[in-house]
């Protein structure tokens, strides 16, 4: 097995255990508590579980110590793009996919800890963090739209252009692709986009992208091999007529993704300074 | 696209433009009060914001208990004497119950089964009997509250809190008792009920209720206390005098026998006297002789609840049936009779003296009443001060029945017999037809009068026979059958002998025999020719017949003189 595919499963192996151990936690938290969370807020303080999980509380505490231990955790991955002293420090895609576990994982025990109520100022925290978990999927759907090469690093358009070409002569060879079969592969890269602006059409690529097998089916290729290569070749085309779109959506994705990561990380200190001054420790 | 100046302070810069945008949206309010975890509840609401957190909270201490109790020191004088239901233990900080940062709505007063389902029991204070009943507000209530102007001035909501009450009952009850009794009301009454006041006992008291005081009314010993409104249920408990009777009751006996009524009378009832420790001495009628040992019943009864005592016919019949009154000198009981006893009488001899009837003799050993008897047999009746006395046949029966009538006269048996004694008979017999005489004079009566029968004193007086020969034995055997009385019915012994002795005192041989005595005869002892019969012992002599010839005598070797054979 390559050394790539062996990082790929130990780190996948990893992501998973913690994932299922988050499962864990958060799955006997809800259940223990699922009356107590069912509760309407304003008759919880009476529940008799109120004490054990509000945030308080010792399930409710440790689960926004955790959280919050995983939030804080997660700025790592910057500080591994940022720093040159740990640039050796594994594949920056590696520390992506821990990244996007503890940016799933934290806010999730966060809101178990907030109990599903959020007020005051660590609601900007609270609803900032669920700004940068959400943008955070998006971020990481136009990610995987800008093209890479095998070391993760961005590919020019030229780059990207260069492989669209390659894949053509594929076809060429393989599919018999004439001008004609190559105007209804070309329709049906783009046509669910044309006509619309740019920026309207990019919402309609993840269906257009689920309905690519049965365009293609219909697009009749003459073997195994031409369908393949046809789907690279419609995806890539799609990447490329959308690059500059998302290239420029990435762009501004940093810039809303980090702010709203910089709020909620601020009052989210604030939030556990004060807590820990107003004596909210780990001891019950 | 649009680009920021500066690539490395984008983030920031949008974060803090973000921040402010996102500020308001996310809450609302002032800016340092977002630090809070929530509203306050209304109560609290004057604590809002970020300067007053530390009005309930310390540093490095979550628990707020001390800051809540530097407010709410009600509650803390509470926990400091384990008071209330926040005095119980387990209640450690006031955050298990009352919840804040709830929001301004809130009620941080939290009642787990409802208001109506809160067990009193908790409080320390457990709702029992009529308490049971009542609406939280009926006791909860601002003019129960002991501390409430502090409180009001402090801001407190008075009718929201359920503290303030003491548990005294006069915290929230009139004292009717105007503070006679300690405030521990409960020592006497129930929750159930004011009356009765069934844990009161009077027993307990000073003055314990002992018989007819057991059923007497409250309110009879208890009189009102002055006042007006409700103050007027108030009566008065304690301080009532009762160290003497008097204080509660009238002396009927005006004070005479002092203030010590129980020295006679019981609780029981006025009428009902202890014997044992009643003195009829103290009383205008000290109770002597027989009088002391009635029973009361006997002379208090009916509407005789204080008979009169004045005259003994206040409560004593005239046994003699009004006969003293025309009689001065028996009008007064007490002149004749004495409280020993009816009888005997002191009708003293000489007041009898005095009477038409002396008495003398026996008479004065009679007991009165063998004369005095009463007219009829039947107990009560008047006894007969004044039987008739002319004659002693008034009162003795006859014992002669009639025999001596002949010789009693006028004198009646007085005749014969005086007062001293029956048996002391003074009769003349020689009144009758039997003179008396000789050795007669000294024999008994009763040896010739014989009983008539076996009654007493029953003599046959009539009639008595008067021949010798009833009354004694023929000592001569018969010998003198032919001399006979001139009834011819018995031997006249009188011929020979007198009732001097027996000696023949009469008897003439020359007269009364066939052989005169004479010359050598006469000097003979009368033994010599009248020997004794054959076959006696020697008493009976022989007289008759006796030969009278000489040779008769003589035919024997008489005996001469003495010394010679004839």
């Amino acid at each position: 097995m390559p050394q790539d595919s062996r990082k790929h499963l130990l780190h996948g192996s990893i992501l998973v255990l913690l994932g299922l151990g988050v499962v864990a936690v958060v799955g006997w938290t809800v259940l223990q508590g699922w009356d107590f969370y069912a509760t309407p807020l304003a008759e919880r303080p009476h529940h008799q579980d109120f004490r054990q999980f509000r945030p308080a509380g010792p399930v409710g505490h440790w689960l926004g110590v955790v959280g919050s231990a995983m939030i804080l955790l997660l700025f790592t991955y910057s500080l591994r793009k940022r720093l040159a002293a740990w640039g050796r420090l594994g594949e920056l895609r590696i520390w992506l996919r821990y990244h996007i576990f503890l940016g799933i994982a934290g806010p999730v025990l966060i809101i178990m800890h907030t109990s599903f109520k959020v007020s005051g100022l660590v609601a900007v925290s609270f609803w900032s963090m669920v700004a940068v978990a959400l943008s955070g999927v998006f971020g990481r759907y136009l990610y995987q739209q800008l093209p890479r090469n095998f070391l993760g690093h961005d590919l020019s358009l030229e780059e990207f252009g260069a492989q669209g070409e390659a894949l053509l002569v594929d076809l060429v060879e393989h599919a018999g692709l004439d001008d004609k079969r190559l105007q209804e592969l070309e329709d049906i890269a783009l046509g669910p986009f044309l006509g619309r602006r740019i920026l309207l059409a990019l919402p309609r690529l993840p269906l257009a992208n689920a309905m690519l097998p049965r365009r293609l089916a219909a697009w009749q290729p003459s073997n195994g091999q031409a369908l393949g290569l046809a789907r690279r070749w419609v995806l890539l085309r799609r990447r490329i007529h959308f690059f500059h779109l998302v290239r420029d959506l990435f762009h501004w994705w940093h810039v809303l993704h980090k702010p709203f990561a910089v709020i909620m990380v601020l009052i989210m200190l604030v939030h556990v300074v004060l807590a820990v001054a107003l004596g909210y420790n780990l001891r019950y | 696209m649009f680009e920021l100046p500066c690539r490395g302070l984008r983030p920031m810069a949008i974060s803090m433009l973000l921040g402010l945008f996102l500020w308001p949206i996310c809450d609302s309010g002032p800016v340092f009060g977002q630090l809070s975890p929530g509203k306050l509840s209304r109560p609290h609401s004057h604590l809002e914001g970020l300067k007053n957190c530390g009005n309930c909270h310390s540093l490095g201490d979550r628990r707020v208990l001390n800051k809540c109790l530097e407010c709410h020191d009600e509650i803390a004088v509470r926990r400091e004497a384990g008071r209330g239901l926040h005095g119980r233990a387990e209640y450690t900080d006031c955050t298990d119950c009352h919840v804040e940062h709830q929001g301004e709505d809130y009620e941080l007063i939290f009642w787990p089964q409802g208001i109506e389902g809160f067990d009193h029991v908790e409080t320390g204070f457990p709702l029992i009997g009529r308490h049971a009943e009542l609406a939280c507000r009926s006791c909860h209530l601002k003019k129960f509250n002991y501390d409430a102007d502090r409180w009001e001035k402090r801001g407190k909501d008075l009718g929201r809190t359920y503290l303030g009450l003491d548990e005294t009952c006069v915290s929230c009850h009139e004292d009717l008792h105007r503070g006679q009794f300690p405030p521990d009301c409960t020592a006497c009454h129930t929750t159930v009920h004011w009356r009765p006041a069934s844990g009161f006992d009077h027993e307990r008291t000073r003055f314990p209720l002992t018989g007819r005081h057991r059923s007497v009314g409250c309110v009879r010993c208890h009189p009102p206390l002055p006042g007006e409104g409700p103050a007027a249920k108030a009566r008065l408990y304690a301080g009532v005098d009762f160290q003497v009777c008097s204080d509660c009751h009238q002396d009927p006996h005006g004070g005479r026998l002092g203030p010590n009524c129980v020295g006679c009378h019981t609780t029981v009832g006025w009428r009902e006297v202890d014997v044992k420790t009643f003195d009829h001495d103290r009383t205008r009628y000290p109770l002597r002789g027989r009088h002391a040992r009635l029973r009361c019943r006997q002379c208090h009864y009916g509407d005789r609840k204080r008979p009169a005592f004045t005259a003994c016919n206040d409560c004593h019949a005239d046994a003699h049936g009004s006969q003293a009154l025309g009689k001065l000198h028996l009008l007064r009981c007490e002149d004749c009779h004495d409280v020993q006893g009816f009888r005997p009488a002191n009708f003293t001899f000489e007041r009898h003296a005095r009477t038409a009837y002396p008495l003398r003799g026996a008479h004065q050993a009679v007991p009165c009443d063998l004369c005095h008897r009463t007219e009829s047999a039947e107990a009560g009746m008047p006894v007969n001060l004044a039987p008739p006395h002319q004659g002693c046949l008034d009162c003795h029966a006859d014992p002669h029945r009639g025999q001596a009538a002949r010789f009693a006269g006028e004198a009646g048996c007085t005749q014969c017999h005086v007062q001293d004694s029956w048996a002391q008979v003074s009769f003349d017999h020689g009144l009758t037809a039997f003179q008396l005489t000789g050795r007669h004079l000294l024999i008994p009566c009763r040896a010739c009068h014989l009983p008539l029968d076996d009654k007493p004193g029953s003599l046959r007086l009539v009639g008595t026979p008067t021949a010798c020969a009833v009354c004694h034995q023929d000592p001569h055997a018969g010998q003198f059958q032919d001399k006979l009385t001139a009834d011819g019915r018995h031997v006249a012994c009188d011929r020979c002998h007198v009732t001097r002795d027996w000696l023949a005192e009469l008897f003439d041989h020359g007269r009364d025999s066939r052989f005169p005595l004479r010359g050598g005869h006469e000097k003979v002892a009368c033994t010599a020719c009248h020997p004794p019969a054959a076959g006696t012992a020697g008493g009976l002599l022989q007289f008759k017949p006796l030969p009278i010839r000489c040779s008769d005598c003589h035919t024997q070797k008489f005996p001469g003189p003495e010394g010679s054979d004839d």
